[in-house]
């Protein structure tokens, strides 16, 4: 028993190891005779990483420390696997604790480390765990010291607990696994021959938001890791992937990772290690395949990700789509919470991220392209680029209308999805320029009886329409009806989803109204005696494309672009400055 | 694909041959390969004042109706505010436009007209410290 310290007293917070940890120390120590020791690396406060000294001279109750050791976790250290924590090694039965040449050896090293505060002292040997011992293995015990710096920096010996972190387990149940153990020997033949794959086997250590966190690779396509916090299962890991910077740099960028520390981990695990995989779920799409078909390879352009765009966007990834552009500036408010598919925790994010958020906690492997800025600044014919289909869902009709154009002149589809006064009733538009349908704007735009059916436009908001009171199943029923829409759409016209837009298409029936409440507006009188009729109910309107339409007639125009609104900026700018005020205006 | 602007449309024209016989609002075309419109000017009812000048240009995507930009005086600070100028997302760029009714944009040069004589009259009279009557 060393000096100062009694076979009682144990101070401190416990040394955290993983569980891979200690069946490497009773795989590679514990059971080889005679003593065999190494060093201990740790990231934060959690020790996960033995280095082996094979360099060593051991006798039965002798481990000489070899030169290469110190080396080696400096090597290791340098490439960032972890910091030097202490060292295990075993002593023969019956001898627990470190002895004074474990604790003098230890102090030197300490002596050597100023940037160090502690280190501790494993021993590793044969018998039943004692109150304060760690079990090893079914035979083995392990008891715990650390040799820490007091106030005046002298070195003092402590006894501590441990406890075993059960990371190696919970990532194995979730099929990653975690190197805890190298050598020497191992170290120095692979750094000689296979650098790279040693590295790729061995965690590493990456800071995140200040914490140092354990980076474990996850098997993929992509670069694809969970980077564990020290204090894990409390504290959750983070799911991320890496991506190349303009200026080809690796750049880790994190995944959503949400983590409840009260239920199972494993599956939470294997949840966060399928995100940073983007990996989907098998199976996922079954019962919507035979009527939709593979929609991965579809990208989608959400405009708006209020109570219509979230709720299509998630039965469109629901169904397979792939890839999505959203467009919002908003971000999530209390209100949103009753009609949309946000949650408490998404309130006060961009809409966009929310969105995203969620479209991939149901498909991990689902790309999401971000954008947090007005329709009207986002420059939009770089957005339709590799689009799809195009869902126009915002709540400001000249955004709606502007994208309708866009996306026309694009020679792509569009579902465009509004409702009207207390959601009582909504429209869907179907526009398909290759199908020679009518515009957005013939169908639903100024000027039409769909106009006036709409909310007042609120000038504080820029003339965009007012949020109206409303339920959320009603907003839902609309949307679903554009949703099935976009899914038919996207399917085509042989798909069981498509086969019924077909006939709507060819006859130009392209404005679908759905009244949510029975008796709604022309309803009545469309519906008159037919009692058994009740909401929801719908009429599909014949469009036709208005010949001087500058979208959809004769001849088209194009949308104002980034040139014209420079143009007219330059045109109001110059004239202000070039008036002659003292004479009549004259221009040229 | 290019806009295939040709100059003042037949529409416009007709609408100004009894809008304004003898031009004297000095109405001008103003067109290039992307942007279709016309500048005028407008006499206000309150002395002392110089004449208002206006900017209205097509915009395609609303159905070809009219944005108004005030070109003199310069009062977006001053009257920049959602009951009688909004800021409209116009290629990207907010462009200080007469708030039509409901922020929409307007038909036609006759209703162009209108609207920018409302917006003249209530904004003249602020001017002259008068109180205009309608619009607070």
């Amino acid at each position: 028993m060393p000096t100062g310290q009694s076979e009682g007293d144990v101070t401190g917070a416990p040394v955290r190891i993983t569980d891979g940890l200690v069946d490497a120390i009773l795989a590679r120590l514990a059971t080889v005779p005679p003593e065999r020791g190494g060093a201990l690396l740790a990231a934060g406060g959690l020790v996960h990483l033995l280095v082996e000294d094979s360099s060593a001279r051991y006798s039965r109750t002798s481990w000489d420390i070899s030169t290469a050791l110190s080396a080696t976790v400096g090597e290791i250290e340098a490439a960032g696997h972890g910091t030097l924590a202490g060292t295990v090694h075993t002593h023969p039965p019956g001898v627990p604790e470190p002895s004074s040449t474990d604790i003098a050896t230890t102090r030197d090293a300490l002596g050597l480390n100023p940037h160090l505060g502690e280190l501790v002292i494993a021993i590793v040997t044969e018998g039943t765990p004692r109150e304060h011992d760690l079990p090893v293995g079914s035979r083995h015990r392990m008891s715990l010291h650390v040799l820490r710096r007091n106030h005046t920096g002298q070195p003092s010996l402590a006894r501590v607990r441990g406890a075993v972190v059960p990371l190696a387990a919970d990532l194995a149940a979730a099929g990653i696994t975690i190197a805890s153990a190298t050598s020497i020997t191992s170290w120095r033949r692979r750094r000689r021959g296979r650098t790279a794959r040693l590295r790729a086997e061995l965690p590493t250590v990456i800071t995140l938001n200040h914490s140092p966190r354990l980076a474990v690779r996850v098997r993929s396509a992509r670069p694809a890791a969970l980077l564990i916090h020290p204090g894990y299962p409390q504290v959750g890991p983070v799911a991320v992937t890496g991506r190349q910077d303009a200026g080809g740099l690796a750049v880790l960028q994190p995944l959503p990772s949400p983590w409840d520390p009260v239920t199972e981990p494993c599956p939470q695990l294997a949840a966060l290690a399928r995100a940073a995989a983007g990996r989907r779920i098998a199976g996922s799409t079954k019962r919507v395949w035979p009527v939709v078909g593979a929609l991965s390879g579809r990208r989608v352009l959400i405009a708006g990700a209020g109570s219509v765009g979230s709720r299509i966007a998630e039965d469109l990834v629901r169904s397979g789509v792939g890839a999505f552009t959203v467009i919002d500036p908003d971000r999530v408010e209390a209100p949103n919470l009753a009609r949309t598919i946000y949650s408490a925790a998404d309130i006060g994010a961009p809409k966009p991220d929310a969105l995203a958020r969620r479209l991939q906690a149901i498909d991990p492997a689902a790309v999401v392209d971000r954008h947090a800025t007005p329709l009207g600044t986002t420059d939009l014919p770089r957005a339709l680029a590799g689009v799809s289909l195009v869902v126009a869902a915002t709540d400001d009709m000249t955004e709606q209308a502007l994208l309708a154009h866009h996306a026309y002149a694009a020679g792509l589809p569009l579902v465009a999805c509004a409702l009207y006064k207390k959601a009582a009733a909504g429209e869907v538009v179907l526009s398909v320029p290759a199908a020679g349908t009518a515009c957005w704007w013939c169908a639903v735009g100024a000027g039409t009886p769909s106009d006036s059916y709409r909310p007042d436009r609120d000038y504080g908001l820029h003339g965009r329409l007012a949020g109206e009171s409303a339920l959320g199943p009603s907003v839902h029923l609309v949307a679903g009806v554009a949703a099935s829409a976009a899914l038919g759409l996207l399917a085509g016209p042989r798909s069981q989803a498509g086969r019924h837009l077909k006939r709507l298409l060819s006859q130009r029936r392209t404005l679908g109204l759905i009244a949510t409440t029975p008796a709604w507006g022309f309803f009545k009188t469309v519906f008159a005696g037919m009692d058994h009729q009740h909401a929801p109910q719908s009429v599909w309107v014949r469009v036709d494309p208005d010949a001087n339409c500058p979208v959809c007639g004769a001849c088209p125009v194009p949308p104002l672009d980034a040139q014209a609104g420079t143009e007219i900026a330059a045109i109001i700018s110059e004239r202000r400055q070039n008036f002659d005020h003292e004479s009549p205006v004259r221009f040229p | 694909m290019p806009a295939a602007h040709l100059g003042p449309s037949p529409a416009d024209v007709e609408i100004l041959r009894w809008l304004d016989p003898g031009n004297a609002e000095d109405w001008t075309p103003v067109f290039t390969a992307r942007i279709t419109g016309w500048t005028f000017r407008l006499t206000p009812p309150f002395s002392g004042q110089r004449p208002f000048v206006f900017f209205a240009f097509r915009c395609p995507s609303d159905g070809n109706a009219f944005r108004i930009a005030v070109l003199e005086p310069d009062m977006d600070a001053e009257y920049g505010h959602a009951r009688h100028m909004i800021r409209a997302h116009v290629g990207g760029r907010l462009i200080p436009v007469i708030c039509g009714p409901e922020g929409k944009p307007t038909k036609d040069l006759a209703m162009v007209r209108a609207h920018a004589a409302k917006w003249m009259a209530y904004t003249s009279a602020r001017m002259s410290g008068l109180n205009p009557g309608f619009s607070l």
